[in-house]
């Protein structure tokens, strides 16, 4: 067995987030071209620039993982951002070929991995966010429970 | 004779007093009222006015109204219909219900709300310390406070306090609870500021330290009441730890705060705080550390303490001064008088549905599953009031929407049987409640209420008794009106054919009158299905749920889908969503997915937990042999607790 991969190699491993995608294409479904979602590791959220893994919505369809500076909560243009622990990376990272979106859930769970959304929530759902969001267990999580 | 107050609950029901205020025990009514009863633009209705008088007559010795929001542009509004106290033009209303608290012989306190982060409801962002972006989507992106924002906000407090005395009010409160503006600045999850209102705890509580200052300048001689965390339980995300939590007390006790009122946990955190799934009492010890590091504040505490006999106990052993009690009250108005007179089996326990806080969230009034009249206090249809014309009533089924009707209809004075087919009352509900991972014992306080008020108004009930068109025919004339109550079973016709005896019944599963064996496949995963898998999964079976939705937990009330979703997790249980059941056999059953891939469960029980169907046959048979027929709950629709309970009680209130 290889050492395990960094952060970097991890957010970085665009072949196999794509994969993923492409299995996942369902839950996407319904996304509005150029509609995008973040994932930062939480040591990047400190740094200028930090790094974030993008998956968008393609123009003609279909889901791509690309990689982009992290400026700061204001202006990172996406519309759903994960900060994820190093552990809750790791673990999405090693579940991609089985259940990514369940481990997600999983390390959301866990406080390993933390969502923020960007957009209000009516824009969210028209802009066809609410199958993912469900997925995770998230459209009305929390509030007074 | 009822048993005089003084000697049950003696600590609780004592006289106390509070600085200037003679207090006539030692409850208070927290500010659990935000109700979306009011006018869009935070003008009081008569509704709302209503409902006050009710809580006014509850008996708390301090009764803290709603929190009312204080800029006029809304800013700090958190609750689409919320009262505001921004303007002089609100003040007849917040009058009358100082008046309705002081004619009931308590101290009114008027709460201030700023959300902050859970604010501006209206207009399509909200104000923080930092920009610190929402991770609910139910709420607004969220905008930077400049130093003057700040300072106008502390102003619009002072202002609202001003006014809210001038209606007549003894005091007010500021809150920060579940993670409003004052939570805001104290967190350092959402205080990332570098000026003087971020940095240290002294810094980030300097805005809190200056609220205390104004609202105390502009009322002086009226107490001040803050309400603080004593755990954010947002520490894994970057929020306060405890001791940050303290330090922050510590620091408003010294700022001259009158009261300290300690709460637990933001909208957004991770884990439950006031949910059914946390067990009475589990938070207390917030409280006494509280009150162990501030011995000479007075502390309020009540977050999921329902319980009167706890709470005397915890003033005895001084872990806090004062219960603060909220949802309680709203399932039972007359929880107090009860407690005092050692009745608390006729007391309608509040049973953590969160129906309430889940219907403010949807921007609708909020009402209570185990009260009806809740919120329709201000029509007289919902009043139980003697009947014009006395009849015999009969009821079938003992589930809790016929035992909710029989129980308002004898008290209207009709004279009511109740005819059940199982040998005990509760119906369908008893064994779903009796296997509930949350908080049985709560569920099962339904049941044991309707047994107690059942034996107490006189209501006759006939179990082990099916009625039929036989019976009935045994029975003409005797009766005026029948109600059919008689629940929902599932739907077998949703599934394809089973060979004979392949499939059980999730209703017959979950009573016990059927063993599952160990492997179980389940056939359907809303509340029913679920329920049972997570019983018979913790008690050692091998579980697996099927569903041909895309999701699990689709009738489950919003702010319990994700504890059945977390569960499901923890145990472990597979669910296959968005798969059909194709064929049902002895030995399992054959599945196919969405991708159209076919595969075989093995399974020693196959039980259906599909959707459910009302039992409504005796709708025909009994149409021409009684005068009245009507029927109510799942009968008519199949749906829970809460909608079986109100059209029960909204029948019986009609007969
Ligand atoms: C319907 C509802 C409305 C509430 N409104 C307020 C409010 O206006 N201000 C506040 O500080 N807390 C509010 N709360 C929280 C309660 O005051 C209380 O702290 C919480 O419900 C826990 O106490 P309990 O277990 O006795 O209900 C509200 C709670 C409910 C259920
Ligand atoms: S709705 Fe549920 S949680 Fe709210 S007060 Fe009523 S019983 Fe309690």
């Amino acid at each position: 067995m290889g050492a395990a991969p960094s952060t970097h190699e991890m957010l970085a491993d665009l072949p196999a987030w794509e994969a993923m995608l492409e299995r996942h294409a369902d839950t996407f479904a319904a996304l509005q071209p150029g509609c995008g979602l973040g994932l930062v590791p939480k040591d990047d959220t400190e740094r200028r620039p930090g790094r974030m893994l993008v998956w968008t919505r393609a123009e003609g369809g279909g889901m791509q993982a690309g990689l982009r500076p992290f400026t700061g909560y204001k202006d990172c243009g996406v519309d759903i951002l994960f900060v994820a622990e190093e552990s809750g990376l790791a673990a999405i990272h090693r579940a991609l070929a089985d259940r990514p979106l369940g481990e997600m859930k999983a390390a959301l769970r866990r406080s390993e991995l933390f969502l923020f959304v960007l957009k209000p929530r009516d824009q969210l759902i028209d802009d066809g966010w609410d199958d993912f969001l469900e997925t995770l267990g998230l459209a009305f999580l929390g509030a007074c429970r | 004779m009822n048993k005089p107050v003084e000697n049950h609950l003696p600590h609780l029901f004592q006289k106390a007093s509070w600085g200037r205020f003679a207090l006539k025990n030692r409850i208070k009514y927290g500010a659990c009222c935000v109700s979306n009863y009011n006018e869009r633009e935070g003008r009081i209705t008569a509704r709302e006015l209503a409902r006050t008088e009710v809580i006014a007559g509850t008996g708390c010795g301090i009764i803290t109204n709603q929190g009312a929001y204080p800029d006029p542009l809304g800013e700090g509004k958190a609750y689409f219909r919320q009262v505001a106290l921004h303007d002089d033009r609100f003040l007849p209303e917040f009058e009358k219900i100082a008046g309705y608290i002081h004619d009931a012989g308590g101290v009114a306190i008027q709460q201030i709300l700023h959300a902050g982060r859970y604010g501006g409801i209206d207009l399509g962002y909200c104000v923080q310390p930092s920009v610190v972006p929402q991770t609910l989507p139910h709420f607004r992106p969220p905008r930077e406070l400049s130093r003057e924002q700040i300072h106008a906000i502390v102003a619009q407090h002072a202002d609202a306090a001003r006014r809210a005395v001038k209606a007549g009010f003894d005091g007010t409160e500021i809150t920060s609870f579940m993670g409003y503006l004052l939570a805001n600045f104290n967190s350092k999850f959402t205080n990332q500021r570098s000026d003087e209102y971020g940095g240290s705890v002294e810094n980030r509580g300097r805005f809190m330290c200056e609220l205390i200052d104004a609202i105390k300048q502009a009322t002086p001689g009226h107490p001040l009441v803050i309400r603080l965390n004593g755990a954010e339980l947002m520490d894994r995300v970057g929020g306060n730890s405890e001791d940050e939590c303290y330090e922050l007390m510590a620091l408003a006790a010294r700022r001259g705060a009158d009261m300290i009122s300690v709460t637990v946990g933001w909208q957004e955190a991770p884990e439950s705080s006031i949910g059914r799934d946390i067990a009475p009492g589990h938070w207390n010890r917030l409280a006494r550390r509280a009150k162990l590091m501030l011995p000479d504040v007075p502390i309020a505490f009540g977050v999921r303490l329902p319980d009167p006999e706890m709470a005397d106990r915890c003033i005895r052993d001084g872990d806090f001064d004062f219960w603060e009690v909220c949802r309680p009250l709203l399932a039972d108005p007359e929880l107090l008088q009860k407690a005092a007179e050692a009745r608390m089996a006729e007391n309608r326990r509040c049973v953590g549905s969160l129906n309430c806080l889940s219907r403010l969230f949807r921007d609708l009034p909020y009402t209570c599953t185990m009260n009806p009249a809740l919120g329709h206090e201000v029509e007289p249809e919902y009043a139980i009031t003697p009947a014009a014309v006395k009849k015999n009533v009969m009821v079938i089924g003992a589930g809790p929407a016929g035992m909710e009707c029989a129980i308002v209809a004898r008290r209207r004075g009709h004279s009511v049987t109740v005819y059940e087919k199982g040998d005990c009352i509760g119906g369908n509900f008893r064994s779903y409640a009796g296997l509930d991972l949350a908080n049985s014992d709560d569920l099962m306080s339904v049941v044991r209420y309707y047994e107690t008020m059942a034996k107490k108004l006189g209501i006759e009930l006939r179990l082990g008794t099916e009625v039929n068109p036989k019976l009935m025919r045994g029975l003409l004339h005797q009766f005026d009106v029948a109600v059919v109550a008689a629940g929902a079973r599932v739907d077998r016709q949703l599934l394809p054919p089973c060979d004979p005896g392949a499939l059980v019944d999730a209703l017959d599963a979950a009573a016990g009158r059927v063993q599952c064996g160990h492997r179980v496949v389940i056939l359907g995963a809303g509340k029913i299905g679920l329920t049972l898998a997570e019983s018979l999964k913790s008690r050692g079976h091998d579980v697996t749920l099927v569903e041909a939705d895309k999701r699990i937990a689709g009738d489950v009330q919003p702010s319990f889908k994700w504890r059945h979703n977390a569960w499901v997790e923890e145990l472990g249980i597979p669910c296959l969503t968005s798969t059909r059941v194709t064929r049902i056999a002895r030995e399992g059953v054959t599945v196919l997915d969405a991708k159209g891939a076919e595969r075989f469960l093995a399974a020693d029980t196959v039980v259906a937990a599909v959707m459910r169907k009302g039992n409504q046959e005796l709708f025909h048979e009994l149409e021409w042999m009684i005068d009245e027929l009507h029927g109510c709950g799942d009968a008519l629709v199949p749906r829970g607790l809460t909608q079986a309970i109100h059209e029960g009680y909204r029948l019986g209130a009609r007969i």
